[in-house]
């Protein structure tokens, strides 16, 4: 369990505060595996620092009484004059392993993070990659109750990733993780819970889904050179009704969020697929218009709402969200030619944007 | 895992910090300790050579001794104190373990050096057993007491300056400035009672020069200790450690996070 008490974190550049979490108050649940999201610069990795105990809150209290690991990261937490064994042995040393001990993880790290003869060289000639395989073997020696990882999952060959996805699985029996990633087929397969840090907030969400699906709200919502609109205010619809959020309405008219976040930032809120006009609260209504982007042949529109330029697009798109379905790249685009559009593994049918009425 | 002691992990990370710096110091610059031996022994050479061609005599003490004692406890001191400074930078890829606290690596950088100066006292033994120079002590306990005391007044001062120098950069550059005149004003190359009584009231504001001469008059028979002021000692051991540890436990998660 974690609890975050009125937790407060800026730091100081030219005089200036940069918040990083403002007044934030949160307890995370006990045994929960959790993805942690954010746009670039939202303070993921500070948040994971605080966790690990080698970063404090300006203001409140982080407690927990779980043990941590380091946060592992791209750089790995090593000295960079020490070899990669010197470095085993130190963190070995500091968690207070019998020599023998010391000498089984030595063994293990060495075999596991297959870096050969580099292991007796000096970290500062090693890859980003062969640091970050190297500390994550050596995080699996330990037995601590939450396993902090910052992005380093997508390290190494494939063998190299199954290899460390098979023993993060089974650490994960016994240990929680608490993991940043960019691959949203990583978070699902590994994360229950979520948490989004946006703007100094931290939402937290007991679905991993459900923060997957907010963080894509908030990277949509950004603008292409508009204002920004506030994400707090209600969608309100051309049909009379209105929704707490993006994500309500979605579930409501039986589409993605994608679908309407595309309508608001790049067609003045026409939705297309529903023909429906969708704005914020305090904005103005716009009158129903067709798609104003280039209509080329090959845009596609799917029946969950989305507008994709081509049938690449469209399968990327699928691919990143239903990991599950097993499709390629060329997936689309085979339904297009031979199913009449209709994707029985996305449950899903795609028409070409010109054709559709 | 099971819950250890703060003191167990202090202890735990200090001899891994400790094995780390022996690892790097040893292994990748084997002369690094070469040096250890190699500059006080010039010193006592050069210094020793200069008295002779001048003429001045110490009464029943070979110059050469007095001189090694002076430099091989200096350096120790010195040492202590000046490369307590760099010790937070130099480590801070390791702070990434929550276990590591900077004031771990300040003490690893004592232990280090107290080794250097033990191995360096013993190659020097030989060298003036095979020389015949009189090696003769008076109070070895009182004169192995002194040089610890003597690398703690080092520490406190190491803990305090490497504070300071966190965060006012030049500090360290005042500090280094100050090393040659240190070095002649401290009672190294002559005893407080050779020089004339306006010199030495001076010259005994210096607290080092107090630890010299501790650490000379309970060595040769023929010196004393009269000169040594014990409570002027303890005020600048237990001042600057009591500042030190004060500032640190401030300090401490600033180092930590910058």
């Amino acid at each position: 369990m974690i609890e975050l008490k009125n937790v407060t974190k800026y730091f100081k550049t030219e005089g200036e505060k940069k918040y990083i979490l403002k007044n934030v108050t949160l307890t995370i649940p006990s045994h929960v595996n959790l993805g942690i999201l954010g746009r670039n610069g939202a303070g993921k990795s500070t948040l994971l620092r605080m966790l690990g105990g080698i970063d404090f809150p300006t203001v409140g209290t982080i407690s927990s009484p779980n043990t941590f690991s380091w946060p592992m990261g791209l750089s790995g937490g090593f000295q960079g004059s020490m070899t990669g064994r010197q470095n085993v042995k130190f963190v070995c040393r500091i968690y207070g392993k019998t020599v023998k001990e010391i000498n089984e993880v030595i063994e293990f790290v060495q075999e596991f993070a297959e870096i050969g003869h580099y292991f007796d060289m000096p970290i500062k000639f090693y890859s980003s990659g062969m640091k970050s395989r190297l500390s994550f073997g050596l995080s699996l020696a330990f037995d601590f109750d939450y396993l902090i990882i910052d992005e380093t999952l997508s390290v190494g060959d494939e063998n190299f990733k199954k290899k460390a996805k098979k023993a993060l699985m089974k650490k994960i029996e016994n240990s929680n993780v608490l993991l940043v990633s960019h691959s949203m087929s990583d978070l699902r397969n590994i994360c229950d819970a979520g948490i989004l840090i946006d703007d100094g907030k931290i939402f937290y969400y007991e679905d991993i889904e459900d923060a997957i699906n907010a963080y894509h709200g908030i990277n949509a919502s950004l603008p292409m050179g508009q204002n920004n609109a506030p994400s707090s205010s209600a969608i309100l619809c051309s049909d009379g009704k209105n929704f707490d959020t993006i994500n309500i309405a979605a579930n409501f008219y039986k589409v993605r969020p994608m679908s309407i976040v595309q309508a608001l930032n790049e067609n003045n809120g026409s939705n297309i697929y529903l023909k429906k006009v969708f704005w914020r609260d305090g904005q103005n209504k716009l009158p129903f218009q067709t798609w104003q982007n280039t209509i080329e042949k090959e845009t596609i529109i799917s029946s969950d709402g989305v507008i994709f330029v081509n049938a690449l697009e469209a399968s990327l798109f699928y691919m990143d969200r239903i990991p599950k379905a097993n499709i390629d790249k060329m997936h689309v685009e085979e339904v297009m030619n031979k199913e009449d559009g209709i994707s029985k593994k996305l449950n899903v049918k795609f028409y070409y944007l010109s054709e559709y009425k | 895992m099971k819950k250890r002691t703060s003191f167990s992990i202090f202890l735990s990370v200090v001899s891994a910090l400790f094995l780390r710096e022996v690892q790097t110091r040893f292994g990748t610059k084997k002369l690094g300790y070469l040096w250890a031996v190699i500059d006080p022994m010039v010193k006592v050479i050069v210094f020793s050579l200069m008295y002779l061609a001048v003429g001045t005599k110490m009464q029943g003490i070979d110059f050469p001794v007095f001189l090694a004692t002076s430099f091989l406890t200096y350096n120790f001191f010195s040492a202590v104190m000046n490369n307590s400074m760099p010790a937070f930078d130099a480590n801070r890829a390791l702070f990434s373990y929550k276990q590591v606290k900077p004031i771990d690596t300040i003490f690893s950088r004592f232990f280090i050096e107290f080794l250097v100066m033990s191995a360096t006292v013993i190659i020097f033994i030989c060298f003036g057993l095979y020389f015949d120079l009189n090696l003769a002590v008076k109070d070895f306990n009182l004169v192995i007491l002194s040089i610890i005391w003597f690398g703690i007044f080092g520490l406190s001062l190491g803990i305090l300056f490497a504070i300071i120098n966190t965060f006012y950069e030049t500090f360290g550059k005042i500090i280094n400035f100050t090393s040659m005149p240190l070095f002649l004003l401290s009672g190294l190359l002559y005893t407080v009672d050779s020089l004339p009584p306006i010199a030495r009231d001076i010259i005994l504001y210096n607290p080092i020069v107090h630890f010299i001469e501790m650490i000379h008059g309970n060595y040769f028979s023929v010196l004393n200790t009269d000169y040594v002021d014990y409570e002027y000692m303890i005020f600048w051991t237990i001042i600057p450690l009591f500042l030190g540890l004060l500032f640190y436990a401030r300090a401490e998660k600033k180092i930590i996070a910058s």
